[in-house]
């Protein structure tokens, strides 16, 4: 496990995310022919109500869409911006020699920015590239950094992570600035299980072994992060999380003794798993609902496919 | 960026080639849904919509030439990018055991999708290469220049964060359709996988500078004009080399060897012409022995430069990145003060 600590050198200034329309699980399992049982399961256990499903709109309109009402409401010139990270946890985004991040970049008008993605972790992708944008502004390579998540499943509805979660879709953007004081980035920790590659295409064993390795690797990665800046778990005022369901956030959150009403679970019942998008939609909701408040302690959890678990302390 | 250094560690080649003029162009109209289930595996979603996202995209591709290729034979690989980059990766990690090195994190770069599409191929290098504890992802969407923005994320990483030493980068490149192999009248892409060291304290290079310049992808994709786009394409890199070499306080005339990528000698002579180096400066027998090998060209041209050419501590190396709609180029300083054994 590993901790990246280097505190002050830069905050998230203002977050914001387009998702498309949303589905009922009854509509979505209708059409697609999930049968009752799972339908049962999705709802009544693992606490999920929608999903939510392009209708036409491309990725990149769903992008630029997040990213422009951001820019706008921030009145931050294109132009300003020093690098533009995509990250992502679905493959199909672009095929090079055409990128998602270059025609982006052109599209929003960043024409100093340097574009590229991170990803590679699935649904923890977001982590790592906090991470690297995080970097670029301590390196002085960056002061402003775009950071734009976006998934597509090009018009399929097939979204089942069977018996875990039901995927969405959605975009988000997020603005890391130079000394921003808002949001600052205190700590930002990884773990990965490389034996899990194989993701949602692994055989069984790999399922059972990572259902066994979950909330050990969870708890594990919150209590190193917390020790890594000295702090208690009754020090973090709200845990924005990844919307996979509610049983496996039960599951951690009396593995780590928390409060479950310090717990941001808004959005898995409203929206749902929206794959990458998660952390900064529900940040953004956080923020907006005045569940954070100025000088708050703020953990983001995640996990992707592959596996990855990712955990960040923010200072609001 | 004085104490970040990198060392090419090793490039793995399929043992298959096929003669240059044999190599299969892929157009939207031929590739077809049977194609692409010969190719690829676990889609996650119906193989017809995937299919039809790659053949809207496959159109915005602009046609190659077959003609293109600076060698008679290209690498074609039988197994997917991620087996390749287990094969360079098994190799990097040779060197690395025998001078002890721990890698705090792995880059895994690259330019084409995995036809193993759902699997996380940064992942699965952690784990086959044993290195519990490194953090791993994917630096991707720069096209060929996907390995010197790994680059630069690495020298980042280490730049400041105090407990990472040293950052393993493995990248693989396999065109199969839908992915066309020729690309304008610039190159024949050859599969390949290669790997490098970006190290604070282990090095063969010392990367003084890294300058990598954006342009208009859009652009740069739909003119049908190839000498205009090569044009466009040689001032680029001019641009990223004018910026790299103010930055440390040097002339071109300082440079000792420039590592162009492997494309056609027209690119390579339009960039050495806006650069003001002499062509006898740029090292050229990567493209003749290889042909163009995309992210992989990096470490094969260090590599094979470090066998054909006499540097003396202190030399200029310009290493040059192309790709649609960006240009990078590194400077780097020969100067083994910490040689990896």
């Amino acid at each position: 496990m590993k901790g990246t600590g280097i505190g002050q050198v830069a905050g998230i200034r203002a977050v914001t995310y387009h998702l498309p329309p949303a589905l009922s699980l009854e509509e979505w399992a209708q059409r697609t022919g999930v049968p009752q049982g799972a339908l049962d399961q999705y709802q009544d256990t693992l606490g999920l109500r929608v999903v939510h499903a392009a209708n036409g709109e491309t990725p990149i309109d769903r992008a630029a869409r997040a990213v422009e009402e951001l820019l706008d409401a921030e009145q931050i010139h294109p132009e300003s911006i020093d690098a533009l990270i995509i990250y992502h946890s679905l493959y199909f985004l672009a095929m090079e020699p055409r990128t998602f991040a270059g025609q982006l970049r052109q599209r929003i008008g960043a024409r100093r920015a340097l574009s590229f993605s991170v990803s590679g972790q699935h649904c923890a992708s977001a982590m790592a590239a906090l991470r690297v944008a995080r970097n670029m502004i301590a390196a002085g390579n960056a002061r402003t950094v775009l950071l734009v998540s976006c998934d597509s499943f090009l018009g399929s509805l097939r979204r089942e992570i069977p018996g875990i979660t039901v995927m969405g879709e959605a975009a988000s953007a997020a603005i890391l600035q130079a000394g921003w004081e808002t949001n600052r980035i205190l700590t930002i920790s990884t773990h990965v299980e490389g034996a899990l590659y194989k993701g949602l295409t692994g055989p069984a064993k790999d399922d059972e072994r990572f259902r066994l390795m979950y909330y050990l690797a969870s708890r594990r990665l919150i209590r190193k992060t917390l020790q890594s800046l000295s702090l208690k778990i009754e020090d973090i005022r709200v845990i924005i999380p990844h919307n996979i369901n509610w049983p496996s956030w039960e599951g951690i959150l009396s593995g780590i003794k928390y409060p479950p009403e310090r717990f941001f679970g808004d959005n898995i019942d409203r929206c749902g798993h929206v794959l990458s998008s998660d952390l900064i939609v529900n940040l953004t909701d956080a923020i907006r609902l005045g569940r954070i408040q100025k000088g708050d302690l703020v953990m983001m959890f995640t996990v992707g496919l592959g596996a990855v678990w990712g955990c960040s302390v923010l200072q609001h | 960026m004085h104490n970040i250094g990198v060392t090419p560690l090793a490039f793995h080649l399929p043992s298959f080639r096929l003669p240059a003029d044999q190599c299969p162009s892929v157009t939207a109209t031929g590739f077809t849904v049977e194609a692409l289930e010969r190719y690829w595996q676990d889609f996650i979603i119906e193989p017809e919509l995937l299919h039809r996202f790659f053949v809207q995209e496959l159109a915005s591709t602009p046609p190659g030439s077959n003609g293109a290729s600076t060698t008679e034979m290209i690498y074609v690989a039988e197994h997917p990018n991620s087996d390749l980059a287990v094969e360079a990766g098994l190799q990097a990690m040779v060197p690395l055991r025998a001078a002890g090195l721990n890698v705090q994190a792995l880059i895994y770069y690259s330019a084409t999708l995995d036809s193993r599409a759902a699997w996380s191929t940064p992942c699965r290098l952690q784990h086959t290469l044993e290195l519990r504890g490194a953090d791993a992802f994917t630096v991707a969407q720069k096209g060929t220049n996907s390995n010197f923005a790994a680059l630069r994320v690495a020298a980042d990483m280490i730049s400041v964060e105090e407990s990472v030493e040293n950052v393993l980068l493995i990248g693989a490149e396999r065109f199969v359709p839908p992915y066309s192999r020729a690309f304008r009248d610039w190159w024949i892409c050859g599969d390949s996988a290669s790997a490098l060291l970006v190290s604070r304290r282990s090095f063969k290079y010392r990367l003084r500078c890294l300058v990598i310049q954006d342009a208009d992808e859009t652009a740069a994709l739909s003119s049908s004009d190839n000498r205009q786009i090569t044009a466009m394409m040689a001032r680029l890199v001019q641009a990223a080399f004018d910026s790299a070499i103010h930055d440390v306080g040097l002339r071109a005339s300082d440079i000792r060897m420039v590592l162009p990528p492997n494309c056609g000698l027209d690119l390579v002579s339009a960039i050495a012409r806006e650069c003001d180096i002499p062509l006898e400066n740029f090292y050229l027998n990567g493209r003749r022995s290889f042909g163009f090998l995309g992210t992989s060209d990096l470490v094969v041209n260090l590599c094979g430069a470090a066998h054909d050419v006499t540097l003396e501590p202190g030399d200029w190396i310009a290493a040059f990145g192309i790709a649609t709609g960006s240009a990078a180029c590194a400077l780097l300083e020969y100067g083994p003060e910490a040689p990896l054994k």
